[in-house]
């Protein structure tokens, strides 16, 4: 889907956020400091650059500085909580700014927003006999419409666009309801068992014990 | 009220006083000298009248031949005299025993009382009296005597006009005050613009300190001027110095937490967004791909003892910042010889020789801690160093004080970085040291020990040839103890 340079000097880091956004089908490249980053850049163009702040031979604020617009959109990964580093990185024409620690799902979904924004993220979905259409708001199973609450619906999109990766139940709390507090989980399966029901996804929106849900792909859905 | 103002005021009104009550008594004085003086002359005058008019009584008595001359003769003889004799606005006034007027020259009708006031008195009476005249106020000076004339007892009385002398007066009193009303608007000004211009500096000394009020620290006076002024100056620039030097400690010092406070988050979240991120990646598909769970838990593992690492290392640089010393006396040989025997298994490991170089020596202490640094420097000094080289840890006394060395022939550490190495978190190689487990507190906290002891701590360094670490430690902590006077110890460990 997207190509996405990962600049940071944390070796375990940089591995983490290669695999998590390789699982959304991203491609993603490494440099583990400012100045490979930099010639990283005139080989090659990205739509997304996850960049660390503090990096050995130059620093993100220092290589953002020298960045073309066409280079890519800056995501900045680090540390520094002080609202002013942050505005600076804003100033400077970064996206967005995600303080460490961080967890992949939101790293994820700063990603699509920027992608979004960039509008390289598609809003139609094809999952076996199940047609989505996020902007107009429909669900068609085989042709025929299904009508949905607007929580269902985001619900779906949301493990569409989270194919085959276990989702906690907080984490789909947080990210469809946007509650922040662990103990409301059973709306949430409330409302698993209603999609399930409405578009026959029994066997493909599997329970994962101790975990989640997850959506599945099988061979009728391919 | 200001300053300037109120000094010069004082000083305009204690002048206006004392130049005002000055010129008053001066004038007073002088006065009363003068209506003494008045009063003497009107005295002979009158005097001298009554002898004339004596005089031609008894010269008409001879000339005319006669026993006795009449009163008539008498009256007209006073009033021949007193026409010669008087001056204009002067009257007299002949009275016989009884206190009636027999005759007088002038316009005046004589006080009452005067008459018998006259009769008692032996000498020539004198009399100021004032009259309410259509003109104003007049003035007269009476002289009066009693004169016997042919036998009877007449009562002579004269005055003359002293308006003018007290006209006189009023006038200079007049011309005092307004003289002294000029003088004060003349004086105070005077006096205003020369306190003021006086007080003048005392506006730039304000001035400067408003600025230093205002965080302008570095503002200073300049100290010349009068006396008091320059002392003031001075005064200031030194309360200005300290207020400066304290400011800019207190910013340093604020800087130097802010640089530990941020350090410590970057050390602590570095580590804990591997654990998270590969507890999540766990969670999400480890069920579908077991293949990759020993992969990430190691990943977890090892950012957790990292994390593990830091959080001793920082527990024993607060405690040992925060906590009290038990110096007591410790051979120093032998400590060094515990911390190479510590280092088998791990030089084993590495292909490093450790050589430990020992004189007898004993120092005053904290045991443990004393270890802790040179445990700390030795293991910086094997992470250090590449297979098959040296480490060398060596003591000895220079006379007074007990020196420590510590040396490898690993990298060497950059000039530019040599300086701050005993910084908190500061590493020089940062990819390297995290993966042998180190947080980049080891020299700091060996950094606090030697604090502690009062002892130095200093680092040479030659690139690609090794770094040596000295630790100094004063004469006063090194006990003697001759009795010993054993051989150096050498010893290898490998």
């Amino acid at each position: 889907m997207a190509e996405i340079l990962i600049v940071e000097d944390d070796e375990h880091i940089a591995k983490m956020i290669s695999i998590t956004v390789a699982m959304e089908g991203h491609h993603a490249d490494v440099c583990y400091d400012g100045l490979a980053a930099e010639q990283q850049l005139r080989r090659k163009t990205y739509d997304i650059i996850l960049m660390d702040v503090m990096l050995p031979g130059q620093s993100g604020f220092d290589l953002l500085a020298k960045m073309q617009p066409e280079d890519g959109s800056v995501i900045f990964l680090t540390a520094l909580q002080d609202v002013s580093d942050k505005v600076k990185g804003l100033k400077l024409g970064a996206e967005d700014y995600i303080v460490k620690p961080f967890e992949p799902i939101e790293l994820l979904a700063r990603i699509e927003v920027v992608l979004r924004r960039q509008n390289k993220v598609g809003t139609l979905f094809h999952y076996g006999a199940l047609e989505v259409d996020e902007s107009r708001h429909t669900v068609c199973l085989k042709g025929k419409p299904v009508v949905l609450t607007p929580k269902e619906f985001e619900l779906l999109v949301f493990f569409l666009r989270h194919k085959d990766i276990a989702l906690t139940r907080e984490k789909l709390l947080a990210n469809v309801w946007g509650y922040r507090f662990v103990g409301e989980t059973r709306t949430v399966d409330a409302h698993v068992q209603q999609l399930r029901k409405k578009l026959s996804l029994q066997n493909h929106i599997v329970t994962i014990p101790k975990v989640g849900y997850r959506l599945e792909t099988t061979e009728d859905t391919l | 009220m200001k300053l300037w103002f109120k000094l010069a005021s004082a000083s305009a009104l204690v002048t206006i006083i004392a130049v005002n009550l000055t010129m008053t008594w001066l004038l007073s004085v002088n006065f009363s000298a003068m209506l003494q003086n008045e009063r003497d002359n009107a005295a002979l005058h009158h005097e001298d009248l009554c002898t004339v008019i004596k005089d031609a009584v008894a010269y008409e008595r001879l000339s005319t031949d006669a026993f006795m001359i009449t009163e008539q003769r008498i009256i007209a003889i006073a009033e021949k005299i007193f026409a010669a004799r008087l001056r204009e606005d002067d009257t007299a006034f002949l009275l016989n025993e009884e206190g009636s007027v027999l005759t007088m020259i002038g316009q005046e009708t004589l006080p009452d009382g005067l008459a018998n006031a006259v009769a008692d008195e032996q000498t020539v009476y004198t009399l100021l009296h004032t009259a309410e005249h259509h003109s104003g106020q007049e003035v007269r000076l009476y002289c009066g005597s009693s004169v016997r004339l042919e036998g009877a007892r007449y009562f002579l009385l004269n005055s003359s006009r002293i308006t003018a002398l007290y006209e006189r007066y009023h006038h200079q009193e007049r011309t005092v005050q307004g003289m002294s009303l000029v003088c004060t608007l003349l004086l105070s000004g005077v006096l205003l613009s020369m306190t003021k211009l006086f007080l003048h500096p005392l506006d730039r000394v304000n001035h400067t300190l408003q600025k230093i009020a205002a965080g302008n620290y570095q503002q200073r006076l300049p100290s010349h001027g009068s006396e008091e002024l320059r002392v003031l100056s001075e005064n200031v620039n030194r309360m200005a110095e300290s207020v400066e030097e304290n400011y800019r400690r207190m910013a340093s010092l604020a800087e130097e937490r802010k640089q530990f406070i941020d350090s410590l988050a970057h050390e602590i979240k570095t580590p804990l967004t591997s654990i998270l991120g590969f507890a999540e990646l766990l969670q999400m598909n480890a069920d579908r791909h077991p293949e990759v769970v020993p992969d990430y838990a190691a990943v977890i593992c090892e950012e957790a003892a990292r994390l593990r690492a830091l959080s001793g290392k920082l527990m024993e640089l607060v405690s040992t910042a925060n906590g009290t010393l038990e110096r007591i006396p410790t051979r120093l040989d032998d400590l060094l010889q515990e911390v190479a025997a510590a280092f088998v298994p791990i030089l084993k490991v590495r292909d490093v020789t450790l050589s430990t170089t020992t004189e007898p020596l004993v120092i005053a202490a904290d045991r443990d801690l004393f270890k802790s640094l040179l445990y700390n420097l030795v293991d910086n000094a094997v992470k250090a160093s590449p297979p098959q080289t040296a480490v060398t840890l060596a003591c000895h006394t220079n006379g007074e004080q007990a020196v420590i060395t510590v040396s490898d022939h690993g990298q060497g550490i950059p000039e530019e970085e040599q300086q701050r190495v005993f910084e908190p978190f500061y590493m020089t190689d940062k990819s390297r040291s995290r993966k042998a487990g180190g947080a980049g507190l080891g020299l700091a906290l060996c950094a606090e020990i030697a604090r502690k002891h009062d002892a130095v701590i200093s680092l040479i360094s030659h690139p690609h040839k090794g770094t040596t670490v000295t630790v100094t430690v004063p004469g006063q902590s090194v006990i003697d103890e001759s009795e010993e006077g054993g051989a150096a110890h050498d010893a290898e460990t490998s």
